[in-house]
């Protein structure tokens, strides 16, 4: 038997699942019973973490941000020259991944550099780790 | 001195919702200002996964939430003023603000739209003792400089208070090699989301002591080490239960305060449970033509909630730019037994739907919500499950409001019998 706690809804029910048969008890609805034979059988996460932008360039040679400049269509005038552009680009695994492979996606995703200009949905790191996820720009950069 | 429509103070989640829901109401001339370089907020630091769930029915990171609703803004003629702090606003609703661009400026406000969310507790608001090294850093702080800097504040870390942020960050400084040696959380329940305590601790092996607390600090220039404390039922250390941990980071996570300086130089009243702005069912402050939304009104948990309030009081200042204002007199909400505030305090007995925000003092299981006129009950509705670190709403139709005679509601928790 493993005690594992219920997440899909906030009452978070104490399951205890039988790691044979992969049987529940101590779910207060269905939903735990599937949670809890998942979470054993095969527990995922979706892992997000950040890269390192290359080059990330100062603000004389590209605007600061997309909403600054938005209505002027200049180069961002707000910001003194020679500032530093966003450093780090939010990712994430587009799907959930094997929870023990979370170290290794993480080992490659500090691998890669990303260079702008990013939309969000971007691939960085097509089937990661050797899962089916791909790791994806969470942010644009201009 | 320039003049707009309507300035919203803040470009995070809430200032954004509000401009949107204003703008959908044919209010034409829109102001957000914007201190930092970007709009977006605290989002643009909440790299994790978990925003949106309510509203958009995935399961969105912070930068892709606050993006949809940037992309939203720009398909309009809202403008943002990023770069732009404002220093005070005044009773008739001017406002002062400074910028690199255009230096010190003036701004007279048809409506003005208070989001300015919220700022960290720090060491000296919850007085711990012990040296004054470095190493010390509120769990904000160190998500910003690592998620959006790129610098690790630490190697080996203890953290206090078991709020979403320091969960989340428990786990964010593991994956990127950090060891976290300890969560400690005064008191006997954690403050924290249970899908975080599932995910950001038990996933990494993480220790959360409850009714614990950090009792010294050592260190000569940086910190060495933390001494923890279990602590009694008057949460008083008990001596002989100290716990000595080796470490160079202590992250603080022990909760928000919404940010109100503004407000309170414009004289508006502060409820002094929530830290924000004592709001009618509009989310309209006491001075009128000045709403407030988002976590500068009260401490929200959930970003979808801090959205559709948000539209609410984009809403509310539209009809008053259309000099359409709230009708009937007032109803006052009166905390009962278990619940520490609601939000909003009072409102117009011809309001429609009521929906109430609070939360409750304890951890509840099979208990109701207690809706009273008087002695009188008008409503009742059951809950398997509350906690201090969820938020609660109900909702009251205008059918029950009708019937509401007195001019004080009662909202209390009933316990189940044991
Ligand atoms: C460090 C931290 C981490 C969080 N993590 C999570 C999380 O993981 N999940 C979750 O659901 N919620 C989280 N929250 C709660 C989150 O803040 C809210 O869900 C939501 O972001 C609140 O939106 P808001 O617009 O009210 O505030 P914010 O996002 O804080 O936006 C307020 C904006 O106003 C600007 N501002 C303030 N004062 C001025 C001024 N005088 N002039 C001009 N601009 C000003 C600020 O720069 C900021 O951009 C976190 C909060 C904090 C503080
Ligand atoms: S078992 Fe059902 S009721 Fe219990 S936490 Fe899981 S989803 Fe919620």
């Amino acid at each position: 038997m493993k005690e594992i706690i219920c997440i899909t809804c906030p009452k978070g029910c104490h399951l205890k699942v039988d790691e044979e048969t992969f049987a529940v008890t101590g779910n207060a609805c269905p939903r735990g019973a599937v949670y809890g034979a998942n979470e054993l059988r095969s527990p995922v996460r979706v892992v997000t973490s950040t890269v390192i932008v290359e080059d990330a360039g100062t603000s004389s040679a590209r605007p600061q941000t997309p909403d600054c400049d938005s209505r002027t269509g200049n180069a961002c005038p707000c910001k003194p020259a020679g500032a530093v552009l966003a450093r780090r680009l939010p990712v994430k695994t587009d799907r959930p991944i094997p929870k023990g492979k979370m170290f290794e996606v993480m080992a490659e995703i500090n691998r890669v550099r990303a260079t702008p200009p990013i939309k969000v949905g971007d691939v960085l790191i097509p089937h990661v780790a050797g899962t089916d996820g791909n790791v994806v720009a969470t942010k644009n950069l201009p | 001195m320039t003049e707009h429509e309507l300035v919203v103070i803040g470009g995070g989640p809430a200032g954004l919702a509000a401009a949107l829901a204003a703008w959908e109401q044919d209010v034409r001339d829109i102001l957000i200002l914007e201190r930092d370089n970007q709009a977006g907020g605290i989002l643009n630091q909440c790299i994790h996964n978990g925003f949106g769930l309510h509203r958009f029915q995935e399961e969105l990171t912070g930068p892709e939430y606050a993006g949809r609703f940037i992309d939203l803004v720009k398909q309009t003629d809202i403008q943002i003023r990023t770069d732009t702090m404002v220093l005070d606003l005044t009773r008739d609703r001017v406002l002062h603000a400074v910028s690199p661009r255009q230096g010190y400026e003036a701004i007279r406000a048809g409506a003005v739209i208070l989001a300015m969310g919220c700022r960290e507790r720090t060491r000296g608001a919850i007085s711990i003792p012990g040296a004054r090294c470095s190493g010390i850093f509120t769990a904000g702080a160190a998500q910003r400089f690592l998620n959006m800097e790129g610098y690790m504040v630490g190697k080996r870390v203890v953290i206090l208070g078991s709020g979403d942020i320091g969960l989340i960050m428990a786990r964010r400084m593991t994956l990127e090699g950090a060891k976290v040696l300890a969560c400690v959380e005064l008191m006997p329940y954690s403050g924290g989301l249970t899908r975080n305590i599932v995910q950001c601790l038990n996933d990494f092996d993480i220790p959360l002591y409850l009714s614990h607390t950090v009792t010294d600090i050592r260190g000569k220039n940086r910190l060495e080490q933390v001494v923890v404390s279990q602590v009694d039922g008057n949460r008083s250390p008990i001596p002989g239960t100290e716990m000595v941990f080796d470490c160079d980071t202590l992250l603080l996570s022990v909760g928000l305060l919404p940010e109100n300086e503004l407000s309170r130089q414009a004289g508006i009243e502060i409820d002094p449970r929530t830290n924000g702005p004592l709001v009618w069912e509009n989310r309209e402050t006491d001075l009128p033509g000045v709403f407030a939304c988002g976590n500068v009104l009260h401490v929200h948990d959930l970003v979808d909630y801090v959205s559709a309030e948000s539209e609410q009081a984009g809403i509310a200042a539209a009809a008053y730019l259309h000099g359409n204002r709230p009708a009937g007199g007032e109803i006052r909400l009166v905390n009962g037994t278990g619940v520490s505030y609601t939000v909003p305090q009072h409102f117009h007995r011809e309001a429609e739907t009521l929906e109430l925000f609070f939360r409750v003092r304890n951890i509840y299981r099979n208990a109701a919500i207690r809706v009273l006129d008087g002695d009188a009950q008008i409503a009742r509705f059951k809950r398997e499950h509350m906690a201090p670190g969820e938020m609660e709403n109900i909702k009251l139709p205008k059918v029950l409001l009708d019937r509401v005679r007195g001019n004080v509601l009662t909202v209390e928790i009933e316990e189940a019998p044991v």
